[in-house]
């Protein structure tokens, strides 16, 4: 029966105050838990995704608008540019590669990107079932993209309008065949259902012709640089087939995947992408050719490296309230744990004077108070911690519904060691004045007053 | 054996205890008696070595209680001391059969889960041994109590108003109880009481009167 053992005890027998001390803490520890957890994973997914890319190029507008709809897929584009203005950059000594992406449809909630197979390659994709398309109006899904909508090697299925799914119009004449499938990478690639660029402007080819098209929601032929001032829109617009079937109306690389695509990695003619990702051939390309795109030229370029920056920056504010209102819950726990421990001091006087002339040492005495507020303190770490991989399991299944932004195994974290320890310590501490009570009871004028 | 030489204690400047020098023998029997406030209990406290007197000298079964530090002289008391509290004092969130594996958990003695069982039997409450003690009769208090002092067979057993509480019969039972303890431990025996119904029980008496012996 040691110290630890004979707290609990002690514990057990006021359980109302311990319940509302371990609660707080809980709820403290849960709440710091959960912003570790979001703050790693967001850190880490955001990283993964951009990996590789210096640059995005697009319409102008907001950089990190620009950011977020062509890395992440988490916003509408900020309109679409044309080919040949992308060409210059695409050639540019400085530039080693480019990735061109179309967006504007989606099916069942996940968007539908005309790119080239550099994209696949960039995230390292794997196919698990299938290949990876050769023509136009063929189409491979990432492995949650695949899952959510239920599509497998030789389905057939339609886009719609707009990035958010179902909203839109549906292309009922121009279906789309899977041709594969990828495993899953741990990348946006996952969550994304890739064609050709080709198929994009063949989907939307007939909106060019009759001027109806909702802006930046397809990718029109002979486009000017920045004309989908509302990309993204959901607006209702009819694709019909385009004149001369499935032939772009922008150029000749219709003919399949990477087909007539340039040196540089980017399609022949002058129609519309949405975006180009870019990869530096040096970094000294960081410190001039973003500033040549935006002084130069029409278009934007925008660094994903900074605009995560900068969105963590504003995120981190809110981050910031988090945490302190986490400091004061786990202060308040830590108060809370004072005062419980200091009335019990007083209620467990006798017991306490017991126990030394039963030959407890003033230091046993101190260990047994100590042990009751770690045992407490480590609780409500335990229990947050707990809590807070819960919140973090519910708000991952949330966003993979929402088809938005995926989220790991929100696993454990190693800075949750340093919580846990912080929440024993703060117990600890908050026990500290309440013990030496203890250790300096006067044995013998508490066995002296009257019960 | 328990002898006190110039023994003075008192509480700021009124003081509580003046003993110039008082001894019980080995296996003997004491009665400390007096009316409230005579030092009765202060002097079981210093004999306990819970409280530290203001001069003079403490020896319990040959040690001078001042010579020890602090946690040996803790220590010295869970071993050799056995101390019945007027108020029992039964932790309640340990079981009756806790209560007693307590005392020699705390005195650092090994476990010895039979022992604590027999004197539970010796004393008559082994059937209540899950029992919490709020649970339990005053009776059956009392010798929970008394088996929690006597569990490490300490050679010294100190009771203070062990029977200041209860009717002549239980009294009768009560004080028995005791010194049969003690006669079988070989234990001295200082009880402090203002019960006169104990005075003719005991070979020894210390007669207080104001902190010091009666003339």
């Amino acid at each position: 029966m040691n110290a630890l053992a004979l707290g609990l005890r002690a514990i057990a027998r006021r359980p109302l105050p311990a319940v509302l001390t371990v609660l707080l803490l809980t709820l403290g520890i849960a709440m710091v838990i959960t912003l570790l957890l979001f703050q790693r994973e967001l850190e880490d997914r955001l990283g993964r995704d951009a990996r590789g890319i210096d640059l995005v190029v697009g319409a102008k507008g907001s950089g990190l608008q620009l950011v977020l709809s062509s890395v992440f897929h988490i916003d509408v584009p900020t309109g679409n540019v044309g080919l040949a203005e992308l060409r210059a950059i695409a050639r540019h000594p400085m530039t080693a590669g480019v990735i061109p992406l179309s967006l504007g449809d989606a099916y069942r909630g996940f968007r539908i990107v005309g790119t080239s197979h550099d994209y696949v390659r960039h995230y390292s994709g794997e196919l698990a079932e299938g290949r990876l398309w050769e023509r136009s109006m063929e189409a491979v899904a990432g492995a949650r993209a695949a899952r959510g909508a239920g599509l497998r090697a030789g389905d057939s299925f339609v886009g719609s309008h707009g990035l958010e799914g179902e909203s839109g119009f549906h292309h009922g004449d121009h279906p789309y065949r899977v041709v594969g499938v990828l495993k899953g990478t741990g990348t946006v690639l996952d969550r994304l259902i890739l064609v050709d660029s080709a198929s994009v402007w063949e989907v939307h080819a007939v909106h060019g012709a009759s001027g109806t098209a909702p802006a930046g929601s397809g990718l029109q032929a002979g486009r000017s640089v920045g004309s989908g001032a509302g990309a993204g829109d959901t607006g209702r617009g009819r694709h019909d087939d385009p004149p001369g079937g499935a032939e772009p109306a922008g150029g000749s690389q219709a003919g399949g995947a990477d087909e007539g695509a340039g040196r540089h990695g980017l399609p022949s003619g002058d129609a519309e992408v949405t975006a180009m990702l870019v990869r530096y051939r040096t970094p000294l390309a960081a410190i001039t050719l973003p500033r040549a795109i935006n002084s130069g030229t029409a278009l934007q370029a925008a660094s994903p490296a900074q605009e995560i920056a900068r969105l963590f920056h504003l995120v981190g504010t809110g981050l910031d309230a988090f945490r302190a209102f986490a400091g004061v819950l786990i202060a308040a726990s830590a108060l809370s744990l004072f005062i419980s421990l200091w009335h019990a001091m007083h209620e467990q006087r006798y017991d306490l004077a017991v126990m030394r002339t039963l030959g407890a040492s003033r230091g046993r005495i101190l260990r047994f108070v100590l042990a009751q507020g770690a045992a407490l303190g480590a609780a409500g770490a335990v229990l947050g911690t707990a809590l807070g991989h819960g919140v973090g399991w519910l708000v991952r299944e949330w966003l993979e519904r929402s088809r938005s932004l995926s989220m790991g195994g929100l696993g454990w974290a190693p800075e949750e060691g340093i919580v846990l320890a912080g929440a024993v310590l703060i117990a600890l501490a908050a026990s500290a004045v309440p013990a030496v009570r203890a250790y300096r009871l006067d044995v013998a004028a508490v066995l002296s007053e009257r019960r | 054996m328990v002898e006190v030489e110039a023994l003075e204690h008192g509480f700021g400047l009124r003081p509580v205890l003046d003993l110039p020098s008082w001894r019980v023998g080995t296996g003997e029997h004491c009665l400390v008696v007096g009316p409230s406030g005579s030092g009765k209990s202060t002097l079981l406290h210093l004999l306990a070595g819970v409280a530290a007197p203001r001069a003079g000298t403490v020896r319990v079964a040959g040690q001078d209680l001042a010579a020890l530090t602090p946690s040996a002289r803790d220590r010295f008391r869970g071993r050799t001391v056995g101390l019945l509290l007027q108020t029992f004092h039964l932790l309640d969130t340990l079981n009756v059969f806790d209560n007693v594996r307590l005392a020699r958990r705390l005195a650092g003695l090994p476990e010895d889960r039979a022992r604590c069982r027999e004197v539970l039997e010796a004393l008559g409450v082994a059937e209540v041994a899950r029992a919490r003690p709020s649970t339990l009769s005053h009776g059956q208090a009392q010798r929970v109590a008394l088996a929690r002092a006597v569990v490490n067979r300490p050679p010294v057993i100190l009771a203070d108003e062990p029977t200041s509480s209860l009717d002549d019969e239980s009294c009768e039972r009560v004080a028995a109880l005791i010194e049969a303890e003690a006669a079988r431990h070989g234990a001295t025996l200082v009880v402090a009481t203002h019960d006169s119904r104990l005075h003719g029980r005991f070979e020894r008496r210390l007669v207080l009167d104001a902190g010091g012996p009666a003339a």
